[in-house]
């Protein structure tokens, strides 16, 4: 009976109204429509672009929590600078502006060649593909050490490769300033730039002509500087059985190396033209 | 009677006095309650009106008053003051009430909520305030990433380089006992056919560790504590180290504490023995008032003997500096000093970094770094490549004349101490950031450069996307550059990314890039020319 009374009370009283729980958003003057939309009530429309922090890349997928973490009122202010939310692995050695190299999507780091340009060091031919490690080798500290720019202090063992073969730098005494013969693009195919004063190898005919398409060999070269070398090898292509009748005209034709340089210099300046007398050539 | 169905008739007549009461209801309850707006469970239906001033009370005692501002059929809201629970009382003669079957007028036709829609889009929104909040420091919410990774370094006269690795990176994964997980790493698998290699020739399958710590940091203060492989994230130039790190935090986000550990290998990350590290920090922050001139002041500092293999042993001090005032003006400053048994002592760096922002649409950014030491980098295990001493500067300038256009003027230069060789570039650049919405965007730009290297470039690049979903990203490019070879070198790139998010936690990036260098000949494609690329493609996903 007791029990009944009881319940007979709290039926008479006003219906208690459960406390609901409390605005997500805090203590603000909501415009829900702003926001939410009818078809649900999680699917949130924001423009935030319109707020002057524009939710580009990843930004547009994250929740609004992942941000406005802080405090329920999205009024609330929120650093926007990178560093705020992103913990910088550089440990500041590239101050705070992580879109240099950065792009919103992910962190995979978009400093290629092009931006490499803006550097002591431009990535030219071979170097534009090239894991970043071959140069930069210091794993510990994300912090790119600056490599050397000096060609030939990465490219010892390039230079010293070339003990005992037929272009041995060490032996003919070639300099260490590679950039000098070599394009970046290959070791091969280098280019004596002052081969040119001597006998054109950089237009004309004889553009781009390995050296052991006409040297012997190329001792001495470099050490001299001497346009007389006394290993080219003209024969070697320009056959006496057919020059020789081609020069049937020409007084004191003789098929042999040093005759065809006193007449054809192949030089910028002076193209082909016979000399005006016996003269230095390669012999 | 049984007692039983005593109580079956109480229940039953309770239920009927209830069901009586509800139809005639005398009073109401706030279910919702904003700063100035209050949401009713009571309507028309129930006697409100527009208008209508309703009297509210909180257990019992009176509280203040609402104005009735719209009402549905059961719902209404009020302009007040107020919080879920409080009571109101509902009276019969308070408004009509609607007749029995009257329905709530229908939707607005589309048109009308087209409108509204765009009114409401147009409605202006305050600007997000530049600033900080205290605790920055504090740890960051739990995130996970992980990435698959090919990429083909492709080179004419040469053997193809590929690479596979997988990227993992754990932060803040939460544990017992108030710990939590930071990991981050790399596997990575090489084939490199037989071309010479600088970086770990011997070594197909690598694997790099830069951090796997257990970490206790309360946003509340308290101790904190690094264990493990660490990464010394508020210690300013601190190098990684196999130890620990202990300090103590404040609520503010400040800490201050001692480290110590043994420092891995440079080149394979391995751990090891032969050298090591021991100090103590500080890492603090002042957040102003969002009016205040000093708006955030970061101040961090280390102090601590290193002994590595490259630079021997020395005690470094260290000092970071990082201020933002007013909305205007922004500055960093980083120095380092040491004192070396291997005569490397006295100024190790300065880096500053500045930005000055007049006018909103006006920008002025620019950085100097001073590296003073001449720090070598192993060529390989065992083999020492002296690297340079440099310094480094530049400065940029961006207009904005009008929305969307960026108008940027860049001016650099780079010195190798060593060899004192020297880089100088400056050039315009123009940049459309959003064409036709936010679907796409064109730059373009063009750079002069003077110094051991000089020449000129120019870029293009076009950039499409829809947000969130795709990029593609399209960059042509051409630099001829002189003194870097027996002949000028002329250069043309192309560039091409893709970029896909999948689904919510998936993403895929596809990028190439291409460069054919004419070595001094005229063709493109010649036999004299160089032809080189990188083809990159990963699957990544975000936890």
């Amino acid at each position: 009976m007791i029990a009944a009374l009881l319940v007979l009370a709290a039926g008479a009283a006003p219906p208690r109204v459960p406390p609901r729980s409390a605005s997500p958003h805090g203590a603000m003057d909501t415009r829900c429509e702003g926001c939410h939309s009818v078809a649900s009530w999680t699917s949130v429309t924001f423009d935030h672009s319109r707020t002057g922090f524009p939710l580009e890349g990843r930004h547009f997928l994250a929740t609004c929590r992942s941000c406005h973490a802080s405090s329920q009122d999205f009024r609330t202010p929120v650093p926007t600078n990178c560093a705020a939310c992103h913990r910088d692995v550089h440990t500041g050695e590239f101050g705070n502006r992580c879109a240099s190299c950065h792009d919103p999507r992910d962190w995979t780091s978009r400093f290629g060649p092009d931006a490499h340009s803006r550097t002591n060091f431009p990535l030219t031919g071979r170097h534009a593909a090239i894991p970043c490690e071959e140069c930069h080798l210091d794993q510990r500290g994300r912090g790119f050490t600056r490599a050397t720019v000096e060609c030939f202090a990465c490219h010892q063992a390039d230079y010293a490769r070339t003990l005992g073969t037929p272009i041995d730098h060490v032996r003919f005494r070639f300099g260490t300033d590679c950039k000098s013969c070599h394009f970046p693009t290959r070791f091969k195919g280098a280019r004596f730039a002052g081969h040119d004063r001597c006998f054109q190898l950089g237009a004309g005919p004889h553009a781009g002509i390995a050296c052991f398409d006409c040297h012997t060999s190329l001792a001495s070269i470099a050490s001299t500087g001497a346009c007389a070398t006394g290993t080219a090898d003209c024969m070697r292509c320009h056959l006496c059985t057919v020059m020789t009748p081609r020069h049937r005209s020409v007084p004191g034709f003789q098929c042999n190396d040093r005759k065809c340089y006193e007449c054809h210099q192949f030089t910028v300046t002076g193209g082909l033209r016979p000399r005006s007398g016996p003269g230095a050539g390669p012999r | 009677m049984r007692p039983g169905r005593k109580l079956s008739l109480a229940l039953l007549g309770a239920t009927a006095f209830s069901l009586d009461a509800s139809a005639q209801r005398r009073s109401g309850a706030v279910v919702y309650a904003t700063a100035s707006r209050l949401y009713l469970d009571a309507g028309s239906r129930d006697g409100l009106a527009p208008g209508q001033v309703l009297e509210l009370h909180r257990a019992g005692r009176p509280l203040g008053s609402c104005k009735v501002e719209q009402v549905s059929e059961k719902q209404g809201t009020c302009l007040g003051s107020g919080r879920p629970g409080d009571g109101f009382a509902l009276s019969p003669l308070a408004g009509p009430a609607p007749s029995q079957g009257q329905r709530p007028s229908p939707p607005p036709p589309p048109a009308v909520m087209e409108r509204r829609r765009a009114a409401l889009a147009a409605a202006p929104h305050e600007k997000i305030e530049f600033r900080e909040v205290p605790g920055a420091l504090a740890p960051s919410r739990p995130r996970a990433e992980v990435g698959l990774r090919h990429t083909t370094w492709a080179a004419s006269f040469s053997n193809l380089w590929h690479q596979e690795r997988v990227d993992a990176t754990l932060q803040g994964v939460r544990l017992a006992g108030g710990f939590s997980l930071d990991v981050e790493m790399s596997a990575r698998r090489w084939s490199r056919g037989s071309d010479p290699i600088s970086f770990r020739p011997n070594d197909q399958a690598q694997l790099y560790v830069w951090e796997a710590a257990l970490a206790r940091r309360s946003a509340a203060g308290g101790a904190a504590l690094s264990l493990g492989r660490v990464r010394p994230w508020w210690t300013p130039g601190q190098v990684i180290f196999d130890g620990a790190q202990v300090g103590w935090r404040t609520s503010g986000g400040s800490e201050a504490g001692v480290f110590g550990g043994v420092v891995p290998d440079a080149v394979t990350l391995g751990p090891s023995l032969d050298h090591g590290t021991f100090g103590a920090y500080w890492a603090g922050q002042h957040t102003g008032a969002p009016d205040s001139a000093l708006r955030f002041f970061r101040h961090e500092a280390r102090v601590a003997f290193v002994n590595t293999a490259e630079l021997g042993s020395r005690v470094e001090g260290e000092a970071l500096l990082e201020a933002r005032i007013t909305r205007r003006l922004d500055a960093s400053v980083d120095v380092r000093a040491a004192s070396s048994d291997h005569g490397s002592s006295g100024l190790g760096a300065v880096r500053v970094d500045g930005g000055f922002r007049p006018f909103d649409s006006f920008a002025l950014s620019g950085s100097f770094r001073y590296e003073g030491l001449s720090v070598p980098e192993l060529d390989g295990p065992g083999r020492v490549l002296s690297g340079g001493a440099a310094r480094h500067a530049d400065l940029s300038a961006a207009w904005e004349p009008v929305d969307d256009v960026r108008l940027s003027a860049v001016s650099g230069l780079s010195t190798d101490l060593v060899t004192h060789l020297t880089r100088r570039w400056v050039g315009p650049e123009v940049a459309f950031p959003r064409l036709f919405g936010e679907g796409a965007a064109v730059s373009a730009g063009y750079f002069r450069d003077d110094g051991w290297a000089p020449g000129q470039s120019a870029w293009l690049q076009v950039l499409a996307r829809s947000r969130g979903v795709f990029q593609l990203l399209v960059r042509a490019s051409w630099f001829r550059t002189q003194s870097i070879a027996p002949a000028d070198l002329d250069e043309l790139g192309a560039a091409v990314s893709i970029q896909a998010q999948l689904g919510p936690v998936i993403g895929l990036r596809i990028s190439a890039l291409g460069r054919t260098t004419l070595n001094g000949q005229g063709a493109l494609l010649g036999g004299a020319t160089g032809q080189s690329g990188v083809l990159d493609a990963e699957l990544s996903g975000f936890f």
